[in-house]
């Protein structure tokens, strides 16, 4: 097969345009003095109340907005409780209540992560909403996965084959470590999409993911959290002075 | 923000509003007519700007509405040629890496500055340009193939 490797990271491509600043022309630097000129010279610019021009106006724009709102909680409240019937019918049962079995649970906790790694590259193909609701049960870290989805930086086109392989399990007694490399077969060649760390806990006889973090010098991961680390990682979407930074990063996109 | 805040926020975008003109209207004086337009609308809008932290996504929107205006407005379609023209008449000032950005298709361009150079997000992008994020990742996926051709 012929492999093809990232040769340039986004990260690298960057990099590239950072240090190779383009000079400006004359007449735009200019250009650019004369109009700041001008805009320091404006007098204090004028405020409206509740920023409209009229009472009419904001009358009617706040009835759209309370209506959007009206139907957006309708319609959360229905795809939650849908989620959660769903959940109630399938999952990934472990062998135990609280523990981790590598001899009964293996099986459950690899197609968990080949299922969830699936489901990620599906929404990102067909531009949908994630449904994570089988795999993670943490309400941040589905939020934050959603976010992953919608600025994953690569497309998957209709004749690329997506391919998860995992290249690592490594089981404790609480929770299991499984690293998967993610890449697309494509016409002609092979790319790689880093490696995804998950951390797979046991929820009143469940299994859930506690952790996806994807290792990648593109990665929002790299950039908001931080180096992966296993034994922090596991509590990361549990604790607000970890989690917090990053969901008021994220929002504010 | 205050009046001064603004003028030295907004310098430190001047190359960046600079080459998000060029990318859309594909002419350097359309560019600059839009960048001097996209300041003043900018400051005369400053009320609607809700989060200061977002005054970069907020300013380069701005830009990008005026930026299509001025196409709109004059018709204007993406002739190789203009690049060529602007490329060349600019060489002594364009480094390689530039200059392969500013050969893309206008589409391309622009979706390349924002992502690589200002490092906005696909979603950012896709509100930016008002396109959807399938759409955004497409041409993303199709311009980060003929850099890294152009750049092997």
């Amino acid at each position: 097969m012929n492999l093809k490797m990232k040769e340039y990271s986004d990260k690298e491509i960057s990099k590239l345009f950072r240090e190779n600043e383009i000079l400006l022309p004359d007449s735009y630097e200019r250009r650019f003095e004369d109009t700041l000129n001008k805009i320091s010279v404006i007098k204090s610019r004028k405020k409206y109340f509740c920023f409209f021009k009229s009472r009419v106006a904001a009358v009617i724009v706040l009835c759209i907005i309370s209506a959007s709102l009206i139907t957006g909680v309708v319609g959360a409240v229905k795809t939650n409780s849908n989620k959660k019937t769903e959940q109630a019918e399938k999952g990934y049962p472990a062998n135990e209540k609280n523990s981790i079995n590598i001899v009964y649970d293996y099986d459950a906790a690899i197609s968990l992560c080949n299922d969830a790694c699936q489901e990620f590259a599906r929404a990102v193909k067909d531009n949908d909403e994630a449904d994570f609701a089988l795999y993670i049960d943490n309400e941040n870290l589905l939020k934050y996965m959603q976010y992953r989805v919608e600025n994953y930086p690569y497309s998957y086109n209709d004749a690329a084959i997506f391919k998860p392989m995992v290249t690592e399990v490594r089981f404790n007694d609480d929770h299991v470590l499984v690293n998967v490399q993610t890449g697309v077969i494509e016409n002609p060649g092979f790319s790689m999409q880093g490696i995804n760390h998950f951390l797979i806990k046991n929820l009143n006889g469940r299994l859930y993911i506690a952790d996806w973090y994807w290792d990648d010098m593109d990665s929002p991961d790299t950039e908001l959290r931080g180096e992966f680390s296993e034994e922090d990682n596991l509590t990361y979407w549990e604790k607000p002075e970890k989690y917090g930074s990053v969901l008021k990063a994220i929002s504010d996109i | 923000m205050s009046k001064d805040d603004f003028i030295s926020q907004i310098q430190e975008y001047k190359r960046e509003l600079f080459l998000l003109a060029v990318s859309i209207v594909n002419d350097y004086y359309d560019a600059e007519d839009v960048v001097a337009e996209t300041m003043l609308t900018a400051y005369e809008k400053l009320d609607s700007l809700k989060k200061e932290e977002r005054f970069k996504f907020w300013l380069m929107q701005i830009l990008v509405n005026n930026a299509r205006m001025l196409v709109r407005k004059n018709k204007r379609f993406v002739y190789v040629d203009e690049i060529d023209a602007y490329v060349s008449g600019h060489e002594k000032n364009i480094s390689d890496i530039w200059e392969m950005v500013l050969s893309l298709d206008s589409e391309l361009k622009t979706i390349v500055i924002l992502y690589y150079y200002q490092g906005f997000k696909v979603k950012e992008i896709s509100k930016m340009l008002s396109l959807p994020v399938g759409t955004v990742k497409s041409r993303l996926a199709g311009a980060r193939k003929k850099l890294r051709l152009l750049l092997d």
